[in-house]
């Protein structure tokens, strides 16, 4: 065979290498038998031939693009369009994420501490042990522990519902974000 | 050149159903195919469009393929030949080319 025609062979084989062997094989075979048919009737040159078929990338590229180059377009719109989403989604997601999650449960941890320092509080007095670093203080009001802890106890609640309420909104949030990003998907 | 795009896409839609064409009557290698609508300009297309198509409708199924062994001189030959899938499709092309036909023919008469 000419080494024109070898060369040529070579370089569509090597353009096919994403599909599987005995497929490039049964590819190769049927382009070869194809350029000597053709020159059996002695009407082609071998450059006519060859570039009959295309280049080799072309050539190639028509088997293994049949389906691919279709889905092309919509796939780069598809993919602008999630750029565009996780480009909003990350930018005020970086921002809220973390603020809801952070502030849901510091608001936690304040109604835990409130909580153990009103109990120690409480068996302190009731033991009459001195725990000076343990006091209520509302500005310059200091009361006494009678008040100070069923006042503690009632910020340790709102701190509760505080935190709850954060932490559902971030619920809400996650879910809408991934509604949005399910629906993208879909679209696919 | 919009024309030329026309074209092409008409090319593109209709090829499929000259090659399944071809096959119905006999089996048939590449070459082969590509020489006899080459006849036609309206219809000739490229190897790198032709056996690609092949390839795809063999994968789908409406073709099978067969290797003959080289002889006297001749190169071995991929002879493709329909299956039963390849002559319902042909039927419903056949139905669909028909009724477009005669659509564009209203249309060329005034429509109605």
């Amino acid at each position: 065979m000419e080494k024109e025609i070898e060369v040529y062979l070579a370089a569509v084989e090597r353009h096919l290498r994403a599909l599987g062997t005995s497929e490039r094989i049964d590819i190769i075979s049927e382009i070869k038998s194809h350029i000597q048919e053709k020159k059996l009737d002695q009407q082609f040159t071998t450059q006519q031939i060859l570039s009959d078929l295309g280049s080799p990338r072309a050539l190639a590229r028509g088997y293994v693009g049949e389906t691919v180059s279709k889905r092309d377009r919509t796939s780069f719109s598809q993919a602008m369009r999630l750029a565009a989403f996780y480009g909003v989604t990350g930018l005020h997601g970086s921002f809220v994420v973390p603020t809801l999650a952070i502030t849901a449960w510091a608001l936690y941890f304040c109604t835990g501490v409130i909580c153990v320092a009103a109990v120690l509080r409480v068996l302190a007095d009731f033991l009459h042990i001195n725990l000076p670093f343990m006091l209520f203080n509302f500005g310059s009001w200091s009361p006494p522990t009678f008040v100070a802890v069923p006042l503690a106890l009632v910020i340790a609640w709102l701190c509760y519902i505080g935190g709850r309420k954060l932490w559902a909104l971030l619920k809400r949030y996650i879910s809408k974000v991934s509604e949005q990003h399910q629906s993208l998907k879909s679209d696919e | 050149m919009e024309f030329e795009e026309w074209k092409s896409q008409l090319k593109r839609g209709i090829l499929e159903y000259c090659i399944l064409l071809l096959i119905e009557k006999k089996p048939r290698y590449g070459y082969d195919l590509i020489s006899e609508i080459g006849h036609w300009s309206a219809i000739s297309a490229k190897e790198g469009t032709v056996y690609p198509l092949l390839r795809r409708l063999q994968k789908e199924g409406h073709l099978i393929a067969q290797w003959s062994e080289a002889k006297e001189g001749l190169p071995p030959r991929k002879y493709y030949t329909m299956t039963q899938s390849g002559h319902n499709i042909l039927a419903h092309m056949d139905k669909q080319w028909f009724s477009l036909v005669n659509a564009i023919s209203h249309l060329h008469e005034g429509g109605e």
